[in-house]
């Protein structure tokens, strides 16, 4: 698939600036918030699971953490209960 | 507007292989889609997520390609046999340099087609193994005998072989498989072909009685015709298949499901324009190779679509819409169409990647309204296909498309098998289906219908859904059908 493709260079390694995109675009969505206290507490939720990988990506969903978490709509996906 | 199908113009097979997939290691299509490993809470039987294969099965999944794609060329199976924890990781350097653990290899892609009961397409690495790591592997696969592969199978738990049919000799190795020029893969094609052999019941029988392995060559998009004559030319006579991939794309508005009205009449143009692709590389193939013993395999293809937002590049978690199941109703048409020559095909990429008919999230998983569409073509599966012409024409709508298209069949038992696609996104469309010669007695059929841009979410997984046809009644022997709007319906009709 490398012809014509629109994203086989892409790496899952994903930069500040790009997660950062992500967020503003979260924001100016308009969907509910979460607040300071609730973010971080999911954060932290996720930097402790098996499921995080290259310290951005939640496996369960394929969502970058710090956006997923951002939504207070979302919820956790992880297969034993939402750890949020 | 009225189609006549005649059952005495019975034409060729439509093969069931044409409604494979795809399966990559790539994104979360086997990590996280199909393998959630032993230890899993998702009820999964020796790792395999249990409700993704009976959904496959439901839809009766003809076939999987796997391990790629790409990652085929990067791909050295020895490592993902024996003991999980004793399996050396490698880095997937084709999509994103994952870490690759090597814990779904070939025995649990082969349990996997096993719980589905579908056969394997396995596609081998030309682009950076050996001959004779290729001929090992197929050795492992295919041989109950004694041979140190056999041996090997064994002691990792599988007496009896397996058996395989299709096998790919590389993948796009133009590309990511190699950068090679066409007439150098033509010989490399000759070369690793010739030690690809089925040895599954070699040894009982005269060695030209077993029945050969088809031979999948590495093709180009389709639109790279010299790759395609070159192919033929060269070793058009070693082959069992000659791939092609096609992927479609839907014009300049790409998210995958927010967009207008005009991105849908636009992805039904880019998808009819595939067929006219097809028929040249199909008349260069005729030209090489006039009995149509070489299958044209489109064995990647699909929509491609925007990422979803908010989720990892690397891993094209892309949504589907009513527009993606429209676009791959006509391609599937477009299959039926040229089904003495397309007998293999494999939608990208089954689960979690491109146009998926599977998406999961942790333990939900959702049916996108592609998967809809396998599950009403299903009944097309290896019957014979009967040209469908018009008494009275569909009406152009917008870019000229017609607001109708249509693909008939009939199967071993004699009922009609008719499968229609509304193009329209606003108005319905009254279709009468004459059968010449023939009366309908019973009609009966099922629908998927909405918005262009519905879809299947975790939060809604069935705003699109299968659902009867009401609109369906047998005046004079006609079956007189009403689709609504943006909708694709599987009709059955049993005839006297």
């Amino acid at each position: 698939m490398t012809d014509g493709c629109f994203r086989c260079s892409s790496s899952v390694r994903v930069s500040d600036s790009e997660i950062e995109a992500e967020i503003r675009r979260v924001v100016e969505s308009g969907v509910p918030l979460t607040n300071r206290d609730e973010y971080e507490k999911r954060l932290k939720a996720c930097y402790a699971c098996e499921q995080l990988i290259y310290a951005t990506t939640c496996m369960s969903c394929g969502c970058l953490i710090k956006v997923r978490a951002l939504n207070a709509l979302r919820i956790c996906p992880h297969t034993s209960g939402s750890r949020w | 507007m009225k189609a006549i199908i005649d059952l005495r113009n019975k034409g060729s097979k439509i093969e069931r292989h044409i409604y494979g997939h795809f399966s990559e290691h790539l994104g979360r299509c086997v990590y996280g889609g199909y393998w959630v490993g032993e230890d899993s809470e998702i009820p999964n039987v020796r790792g395999i997520r249990s409700d993704i294969v009976d959904a496959m099965k439901a839809i009766k999944v003809p076939n999987i390609r796997w391990p790629g794609g790409c990652f085929a060329d990067d791909y050295n199976w020895m490592d993902g046999i024996g003991l999980k924890e004793s399996r050396p990781p490698m880095i997937n350097t084709h999509w994103g340099g994952v870490l690759e653990n090597n814990h779904f290899g070939t025995h649990e892609f082969m349990d996997l087609c096993e719980q589905i009961g579908c056969e394997p397409y396995i596609c081998g690495n030309v682009g950076s193994g050996t001959v004779r790591e290729m001929r090992s592997w197929v050795e492992y696969l295919t041989d109950d005998g004694n041979s140190p592969m056999a041996q090997l199978r064994r002691k990792n738990g599988r007496d009896i072989a397996w058996g395989i049919r299709f096998f790919g000799i590389g993948n796009e190795n133009w590309g990511c498989g190699g950068f090679m020029k066409a007439d150098y893969y033509a010989n490399e094609f000759r070369r690793y072909a010739t030690y690809v052999k089925n040895y599954k019941g070699m040894g009982e029988t005269n060695w030209w009685q077993v029945p050969p392995l088809i031979k999948v060559a590495g093709g180009h998009n389709a639109e790279h015709l010299d790759w395609t004559e070159t192919l033929m030319r060269e070793a058009g006579r070693f082959m069992g298949g000659l791939s092609v991939h096609c992927y479609v794309k839907p014009g300049e508005e790409s998210s995958g499901t927010v967009f207008s009205k005009d991105s849908w009449y636009q992805t039904a143009v880019n998808t009819y324009e595939k067929e006219a692709l097809f028929k040249q590389n199909m008349s260069i193939m005729d030209y090489y190779d006039p009995e149509k013993k070489v299958v044209m395999a489109v064995d990647e293809w699909g929509m491609w679509v925007d990422n979803e937002p908010g989720t990892n590049n690397a891993f094209l978690f892309q949504q589907n819409t009513m527009r993606s199941a429209m676009s791959a109703a006509l391609m599937l048409h477009i299959f039926q169409k040229y089904s003495d020559r397309i007998r293999l095909c494999n939608l990208a990429q089954t689960i979690n990647v491109l146009q998926s008919i599977i998406l999961t999230e942790g333990h939900k998983m959702v049916k996108t309204p592609t998967y809809h569409v396998f599950d009403l073509f299903k009944g097309h599966q290896d019957a014979n296909r009967v040209p469908v012409t018009w008494a009275e024409k569909p009406e152009a709508i917008d870019r000229g498309l017609p607001n109708v298209d249509m693909s008939a069949s009939v199967a071993e038992d004699g009922k009609a098998y008719v499968t229609i696609v509304n193009l329209s996104a606003d108005e319905t469309a009254k279709i009468s289906l004459n059968f010449a010669d023939r009366k309908a007695e019973k009609a009966q059929g099922r629908l998927i219908s909405s918005e262009v841009t519905a879809h299947n979410t975790f939060d809604k997984p069935d705003e699109v859904d299968t659902r009867t046809l009401d609109k369906i009644s047998i005046s004079e022997g006609e079956v007189i059908v009403e689709l609504p709007a943006c909708a694709i319906a599987a009709i059955e009709v049993v005839l006297y």
